[in-house]
């Protein structure tokens, strides 16, 4: 391998290792030692909200949804099979949460429907369903995903939500974010490392010996 | 300088490999997608939905006429809400039913939930019935938005049985699902001519011996031969297409839930000026003597198995009074 090729897998490899050091120590600050990814958006107000599999299904492990409704306000929240749910909220005002960003923790959403909300609570497609005041969780298990999920005020009254929260907790992402940390100091310290070997190399490279002439005598 | 070169080499390696496929290194993945080939809900579920309807509908039934309606609506629909509505037209002291359908004394059993995500869907659920007998409730739900409501409660004839059902996870095909030999309604015309005075058909495909068709057949000979020339009786079954529910069986075949209308009709012969009938018929049509005619009608709600191969046999049927008219 050439003296150049090295140097640029040396200096790719500094880069590398520097991004992925700089990815794991920002993954382990924001998942902490428990390995929490959360996500959360503020719904507007009026209609309800759905979170589709594509935010809950995402992960083998639990998910949790914590819902914060303003003013203690009441809150039920129900989960049922995706088709169901679209079936009962075909034209229904309500913010859908599609995704997540992982730059910020937030949940991407968009609204659609334009009818008033009606009561859910008396339909049989819920799995489950809980309600209360102020902060009311339902946790997801993925036994029967896909999933989704929908959170409404009681009575069929929109609900007033100051925000939602989806947590998904797996502690081996603590442990992954810390290795690849590790593995990006390495390779950056390897990397560097390599860079400096090849420089003193350089540097200390004897001048090419003149040709020896023969004299005659 | 030699020795750095795999060192870098393998590192590379690694850091791109891993970033090439980070979601799945760390257990992120695409939402699977919706099986629509299984029960679309849980068993847990469906015993919560049949125990809260069986128990609205027993409310109903002991409910005061004036608050019935309103309860009857929430609880039943289909046939069993054509049975109740029209039953409870007839005076308190004149309204009669062979069994007590939804009387239960432990939890229901779900035996089948339909399969799909489809609408409509049903829950078959057995109970107990007072005095120990098995008793089948068909609850059915039009779409997303209905609630599951009773849609028929059938006591099993004494020693009849139903073929395995499929496993409640994977919910059972209805009749769009699967193809029979014959069509339930054709089946059930044939029970239905079976029992039909005075000319009874033999029904082919139907095993029509059950304890029911036996008993209506027996009391049709012996009503008509109480009346001997001073009256004859006709008796019809009607089927009602519409309020036919098939649930397909594991091993092939098909459990049938149908409705039938029976009319009984007295009618004076030309010879006879009046006709004193029994104490109980003159409490139905409330009238001591008959000088023309009479007609009692009823909803007879049946439950038949369909085998994949042979005849069908009736499970059990109910039968309840619901018009009693006399001249």
């Amino acid at each position: 391998m050439s003296l150049v090729s090295r140097r640029a897998l040396a200096a790719l490899l500094t880069v590398a290792g520097l991004v992925l050091l700089a990815l794991g120590t920002w993954f382990t600050i924001n998942l902490g030692s428990s390995g929490s990814a959360t996500f959360t958006t503020t719904p507007a107000r009026g209609g309800l909200v759905v979170l589709e599999p594509s935010v809950l299904n995402r992960v083998d492990g639990a998910v949790t949804v914590t819902a914060h409704a303003r003013g203690g306000s009441e809150v039920w929240i129900g989960r049922a099979a995706p088709s169901d749910v679209k079936a009962v909220l075909d034209a229904t005002q309500r913010t859908m949460v599609t995704g997540a960003h992982m730059r910020d923790w937030t949940l991407t959403t968009t609204r659609s429907g334009s009818e008033a909300v009606e009561s859910l609570s008396g339909s049989d497609i819920w799995r489950s369903s809980t309600q209360g005041r102020g902060t009311v969780r339902l946790v997801l298990d993925q036994a029967h995903a896909p999933e989704s999920l929908v959170i409404t005020g009681a009575d069929g009254k929109a609900a007033d939500l100051s925000s939602v929260v989806v947590t998904a907790q797996n502690r081996t992402w603590f442990f992954q974010s810390l290795l690849a940390a590790l593995v990006g100091l390495l390779a950056t310290a390897a990397g560097v490392a390599t860079l400096v070997n090849l420089g003193r190399a350089k540097s200390s490279r004897p001048t090419p010996a003149e040709p020896v002439k023969e004299v005659a005598s | 300088m030699r020795s750095t070169t795999p060192l870098v080499v393998a590192a590379l390696v690694l850091t791109v490999g891993g970033c090439a496929d980070a979601g799945a290194l760390v257990g992120v993945h695409e939402a699977p997608g919706q099986v629509t080939t299984a029960a679309p809900i849980a068993a847990a579920n469906a015993t919560e939905i049949a125990t809260r309807v069986l128990t609205m509908a027993d409310k109903a039934k002991a409910a005061k006429p004036e608050e019935a309606k309103a309860m009857r609506a929430e609880a039943l629909t289909g046939a069993a809400l054509a049975v109740a509505t029209a039953a409870d037209r007839l005076d308190a002291d004149v309204r009669t039913s062979t069994v007590a359908p939804v009387t239960r004394t432990s939890p229901p059993k779900v035996l089948a939930v339909s399969r799909g995500s489809d609408w409509p869907r049903i829950i078959l659920a057995q109970t107990t019935g007072e005095e120990g007998s098995a008793v089948l409730n068909l609850l059915s739900s039009p779409d997303a938005r209905t609630p599951f409501r009773l849609e028929a409660s059938v006591r099993m004839h004494p020693g009849a049985t139903v073929a395995a059902l499929d496993p409640l996870p994977d919910g059972s095909p209805l009749t769009d699902g699967f193809t029979l030999p014959i069509k339930p309604v054709d089946l059930m015309k044939q029970y239905a001519a079976s029992l039909a005075y005075p000319k009874p058909v033999t029904a082919k495909d139907v095993d029509a011996t059950d304890p029911f068709a036996t008993a209506v057949r027996a009391n049709a000979v012996a009503q008509a031969k109480a009346f001997g020339k001073l009256a004859t009786l006709t008796q019809t079954h009607v089927v009602d297409p519409d309020r036919t529910v098939t649930i397909g069986l594991r091993g092939g075949g098909a459990l049938v839930f149908a409705l039938m209308e029976r009319t009984d009709t007295i009618t004076l012969s030309a010879g006879g000026k009046s006709l004193t009938p029994s104490a109980d018929f003159q409490r139905l049509v409330r009238k001591k003597v008959l000088t023309k005619n009479a007609e009692l009608k009823s909803y007879e709600t049946v439950v038949l198995t369909l085998p994949a191969e042979g005849r069908a046999k009736v499970v059990g049927v109910d039968e309840v009074l619901f018009s009693a008219k006399g001249a």
